[in-house]
Order: structure tokens, then sequence, then C-alpha cells
């Protein structure tokens, strides 16, 4: 248990300085431009977007070779990569926000400029608290912050979009599933918007994809979006995904290219009656 | 007469007011006209506006349009940024369009370069153009390093690294001696440099022609020209803790610590003894934590900042089995409280990230094995409780 704790202990460590450094690297960054750290374990990717030059926030599961990046030139820092523009989503990215919405964001919060700071975890080493009923489900997890800059205090703040109902698309990888299809319905989308990161808010819709492999979390709002194997926690989801009250089995719309799988949903229909 | 300071308008409304005096006996003020009119002088938006430039700490170089007066309303004009021998979009790394331009110096010609701000007016549709010109030095050029003598013994001999005739842009030149390790770091020994013609020290390490002279200009461009020597190591060489226990400064403790291992290295020791010194080399390294732990906020410590970075590299490149767990507890706990050395620069950054990553493989490897563990201990119990 000792060792345990250390392990959790340094995760925690290693989460605030990769938070400082981004800190630190947002600052240094020109408003119109991107920056994306690729690393083995994780990526980084700072935006600054201005009304001028409004285009899609999108991040890739992985960097594939042929997106468009120039290398710095200096070798030994030559993994820190520069996105200069994104073309459309498709199935390898993992956040995709619309430049509709960034403006849409910008005019309600009467701002010129946007910021964005993202971390994507490759692996399942994430600084949240686990235990025996509590696991982390998806290969990736990702945390986000949209910032608005203030003309007035020369400062990016915090979004306020208590007017806005944006839904953040987050596409995680599952794990092999032949190890999991029995209890597949016990994960659910959480996210943990305090910097503590103790408790996890059910802020998100779960869905499946099992033609990419994927999670797909629809959330509300903002933070370290992740997928958890929780029954407790899933039964709450659930309830929230899938309100009694709303359920109505005629408007469901299945999408021929996203077949989406509907065990959550058949296993609390069941359950109820 | 009232004056509107707004200049977005392009012009300022000017009331002329007459006073009405025989009414009531009271003064009464009565607009009477209002005109428009056209200044010819201060509301020119272009007189206004002017391009400065600056060097960000990544060594990006960014201009950016300002304005003599701060009310001017930049949503009014619309910005083209030109550098004339630019052909690709992509060197414009946050596009053309905004109001900072943020390029790379090496992208830029040695010599003149012509930065163009193309500005049309929206509501006039006025286009006029604001240039700056960028002067671009060469990296420091024309010099030579020379070693008297250029034989010695590692450790024991005085050597008198002497540059001369280097010539660059941004003086004064800073020299540092750096040697070049096993693997491919340039360390340097030089106690952080120095800005004079001649430099003695007796610190090299064994091996033919591995010192190099960096030098580096004010606005950081920096070569590193080789210099020729040749050290010998001692056949009897001490034990690694008897050779670093009367050296107090820690600084100069991490440098004599790669000479050290570099000249172990060199002398091709066999495999058993070269195992045996890595396990002394970690046991060092875990007091050496500890030291630093009390030490680390003296500013001597700061000087051999690069050393420090890349003994964290090399001990996050480590198994955690061979490191004990607090000791990087420790280390990113010294990281945290005095992060700002490391992140005031890109490429220290880097360094940090590296870590980061490694520290990530190392703690999933430590994972799958604790669960490895478990699985075992787990798998036993459920034998034991059949045979029940």
């Amino acid at each position: 248990m000792k060792v345990i704790n250390e392990i959790d202990d340094l995760l925690v460590k290693q989460q605030k300085i990769l938070r400082k450094i981004n800190e630190q690297i947002f600052n240094n960054t020109v408003v119109g431009q991107t920056i994306e750290i690729s690393n083995i374990n994780f990526n980084t990717q700072l935006n600054k977007i201005s009304q001028n030059n409004i285009k899609d926030l999108s991040i890739l599961i992985e960097s594939p070779n042929d997106y468009k990046f120039k290398k710095f030139k200096k070798s030994n820092i030559r993994n820190i990569q520069r996105v200069y523009d994104s073309d459309s989503c498709d199935v390898s990215m993992t956040f995709w926000l619309p430049n509709k919405i960034i403006q849409l964001i910008l005019e309600k919060e009467n701002s010129e400029k946007l910021g964005f700071n993202s971390q994507l975890n490759k692996n399942k080493n994430v600084a949240i608290i686990t235990n025996q009923t509590r696991k982390i489900f998806s290969e990736n997890s990702l945390d986000f912050e949209l910032k608005v800059d203030d003309s007035k205090f020369k400062r990016f703040r915090n979004l306020d979009l208590k007017d806005l109902n944006i839904n953040y698309n987050i596409r995680l990888k599952l794990p092999n599933l032949k190890n999991y299809t029995s209890n597949i319905g016990d994960s659910l989308c959480v996210q943990y918007e305090n910097k503590n990161q103790e408790t996890p808010t059910v802020s998100c819709s779960t869905w499946y994809d099992y033609i990419t492999h994927e999670v797909v979390c629809e959330c509300q709002k903002q933070g370290l979006t992740i997928n958890l194997m929780d029954s407790t926690i899933s039964n709450l989801g659930i309830l929230k995904q899938f309100a009694i009250s709303q359920i109505d089995f005629c408007n469901f719309f299945i999408s021929n290219y996203y077949q989406v799988l509907l065990i959550i949903l058949s296993k609390n229909y069941f359950n109820l009656n | 007469m009232k004056k509107n300071n707004r200049f977005n308008s392009k012009s300022f409304i000017v009331s002329i007011q007459n006073r009405k005096e025989n009414y009531n006996n009271k003064y009464e003020n009565i607009r009477n006209d209002t005109k428009k009119i056209q200044n010819t002088l201060t509301d020119r938006i272009e007189d206004l506006l002017y391009i400065d430039y600056r060097l960000s700490k990544n060594e990006d170089l960014i201009f950016e349009l300002k304005s003599i007066d701060n009310s001017i309303n930049y949503s009014s004009i619309s910005i083209i940024w030109l550098v004339q021998h630019f052909s690709n979009n992509n060197l414009y790394l946050n596009g053309q369009n905004e109001k900072l331009l943020r390029i790379k110096i090496y992208d830029l010609l040695i010599g003149n370069n012509e930065i163009i701000c193309e500005i049309t007016n929206i509501n006039t549709s006025q286009t006029f153009r604001k240039f700056i010109i960028y002067n671009v030095d060469r990296n420091p050029y024309g010099g030579n390093c020379l070693v008297s003598p250029n034989f010695g013994i590692s450790i024991y001999t005085n050597f008198t690294i002497t540059q001369e005739g280097w010539k660059g842009g941004a003086v004064p030149l800073l020299f540092k001696v750096k040697f070049k390790t096993n693997s491919n770091i340039f360390l340097d020994i030089s106690n952080g440099g120095f800005f004079s013609e001649t430099f003695n020290l007796n610190k090299l390490p064994e091996g033919n022609n591995k010192i190099f002279l960096e030098v580096s200009d004010q606005q950081g461009r920096f070569v590193l020209f080789p210099c020729l020597v040749k050290v010998k190591g001692i056949d009897n060489q001490q034990s690694i803790e008897n050779f670093i226990t009367n050296i107090r400064d820690i600084s100069q403790k991490m440098v004599m610590m790669d000479i050290f291992s570099h000249n172990v290295i060199e002398k091709n020791y066999n495999q058993t003894e070269e195992k045996k010194e890595i396990i002394d080399r970690i046991n060092i390294l875990n007091t050496y934590y500890e030291e630093i732990s009390a030490k680390f906020e003296s500013d001597n410590f700061f000087e051999n900042f690069d050393k420090f970075v890349s003994f964290l590299l090399e001990l996050s490149n480590k198994n955690l089995k061979e490191i004990k767990l607090e000791i990087f507890c420790k280390t990113l706990n010294l990281i945290i409280n005095n992060i700002d050395p490391f992140i005031d620069d890109l490429n220290k950054m880097n360094f940090l990230y590296k870590i980061l990553d490694n520290l990530s493989e190392n703690i999933k490897i430590k994972r799958q094995e604790i669960s490895g563990i478990f699985l075992n201990s787990f798998y036993k119990l459920i034998i034991i409780l059949k045979f029940l």
C-alpha cells in the first residue's frame, strides 16, 4: 500500500508541474497561435483564437504524420510541434469545437480573444482517487479549459456559460473490449472540475462507438474528462441521461455511421420493469 | 466647444452653442448647430500607428502594431503582415492578420529585412503601409581556440584556454568551455562562462579533442568551436566517494562526478565493475538529493542549472526499481517550489516535459508490476480456498 500511495503522490505532483508549464507557455503564446507539444504519454495543446481568425478547435488522438505541422529547427526541442490549421473533424480527433460555437462564445462574452488549454493523457496515469470499486476504464483522458480575454483587466478569465448550452464532444479510446463486454454498462464519462480531483461530477452523456472503438462523452462542463468504471456513479449517470419522463423510444435515431450501443438504455429499461 | 475623443469615426464633433441672454433674465444654452469637421492632422489613423518589436523568451521575434493613442479602435482596421522573402505562409507563426506578428528569427535573412504591415481602414477602405527594417546579425565568427599545454593529465594539469579574434553583432561575447559527454550532451565546465581572453581550469575529462568553446552573443546566437587538446587519465583513479568528498560546492561536485564517470567509461572498465559503479552512482544521487533540498535556495546552485536538468533526466530514465520513490517525490517537490527557472526558457521546459514523460512511463511499468503481484496473490488465495 505504501508504494501505491507513493505512486499516487507522484502522479499528483506530475500533474501540478504539467499545469504550471502549460500556463507559462500559454502566457508566452501570441494571439492566433496554436502550439502542440507531443510526448509518448501526453499531448498538450494551447491555442489563442481571436475574432480576426476564428477557426475550429480540434485535438487529435495521436499526431498523424500527414497532419500539417512544422517542427522547430533546433534538434533538441523537436517534439514540440506547431499546428497551423485543421481541415475538418474526423474520427481521429478526440475533441472538436466548431468555429460557429467559438464565435457564439466570443459574442456572448463580449470578448475578442479565446484561450484554450488542453492536456490529453494517453495512458491511465491520471491523478484521481481510485479504489477497488472505482477504476479508470478509458485508455486516455482529456483535461481542457476555455478562457476569454478580459480587456478590462488584461487577463484571461474563466467562461461564464450560464446562458450557453454547449455540448463538448469528447471521444476517448476504449480498452480491449473482450475483457469488458459483460460490465461495460457500469462505465461512465465523468468530469473533475476542481483541481483536487477527489469527487467526480456527472455532467456527461455516455455513448459507445463500436466502429471506432471509442466512448463518446457529451459534456456540458469543462475539466478533466475521463471514463470511469464505477457501478454506483454509473447508475446515477443512467438516471440523468435517460430520465424516465424523457424516454420516448420513437424518437431514438440510430445513425448508419455511428451505431450507438444502447446497452445502458436497455439495462436501465429492463431494470425498471 | 466640445471635443469628442473617439477616433473610430475619423472625425470629431464640434457643437457651436449660442447664449440667448434676454430670455426671462436667465441664460439658456441652445445647441444651435452641429458640424462635422474633418480633421486633417491628428485624426489620420496612419499617423497614430507604428511598429514595435521584441524578442520573446523562446527566441521568437514579435512585431506589434502599436498606437500613440490608446483609444484607437483596432476593429475598424484590417491588417496584413508581409515579409518580402517569405514564400510559405506557414512562416507567419500566428497568421498574417493579427495585431501581433510572430516569426522565427532564423527565418529572416542575414542583413536588412523589411517587415511590412498593410493596414486598411474598413470604414473608408483606404489602404496604407507601415514598415520597419530589422537587421539580422550573423553568428559569432572568425575566431580561434587554443589550449596550452595541448597535452596533459585529467584533473592534475592546469590548462589555459585562450580565445582570440571572435566577432559578432551583439557584443559582449560570452565564452564557455564545454565537453561532449558520451551521451552527446555538451556540459559547461567553465562555471557559467567568461568574457576575458583566457581561462584557466584543470577539470578537463579524459579523451582527445572533446573540448569545445561555445561563443554566444547577447541575442542568444552561438557557435561551438573545437579546441585541440589531448587529455590522459590516471591509472589508479580514486573511488568516486573519495574523489568528491573534499569538494563542498554542489555545482563543482556535479562537474567532478560527470568527469569521473566519463573517465571511467573511457577506460573501458569491464562490465561487473561498471555495474558496481552505476550502483555507487545511484547511491550518491540518493544522498545528493538530500543535500540539494537543503541547499536548493542558495544562488550558487542555479549557476549550474543545465547540469541539474541533465541529472534529473538521467534519473528519470532509470527504472523506479533502482531509485527510491521518495527521492523522486522530493525532487518533484523541489521543482514545484522552484519552478520559475525551469519555465523561463522553452528549451528547459522541453527537458522538463521529457522528465515527466519518462516518469509517466516508469509509473506505468511500476503499476503493471503491482497489479501483477496482486493478481498472483489473488490466484494463490483461490487455489488455497479450493483445497479447503
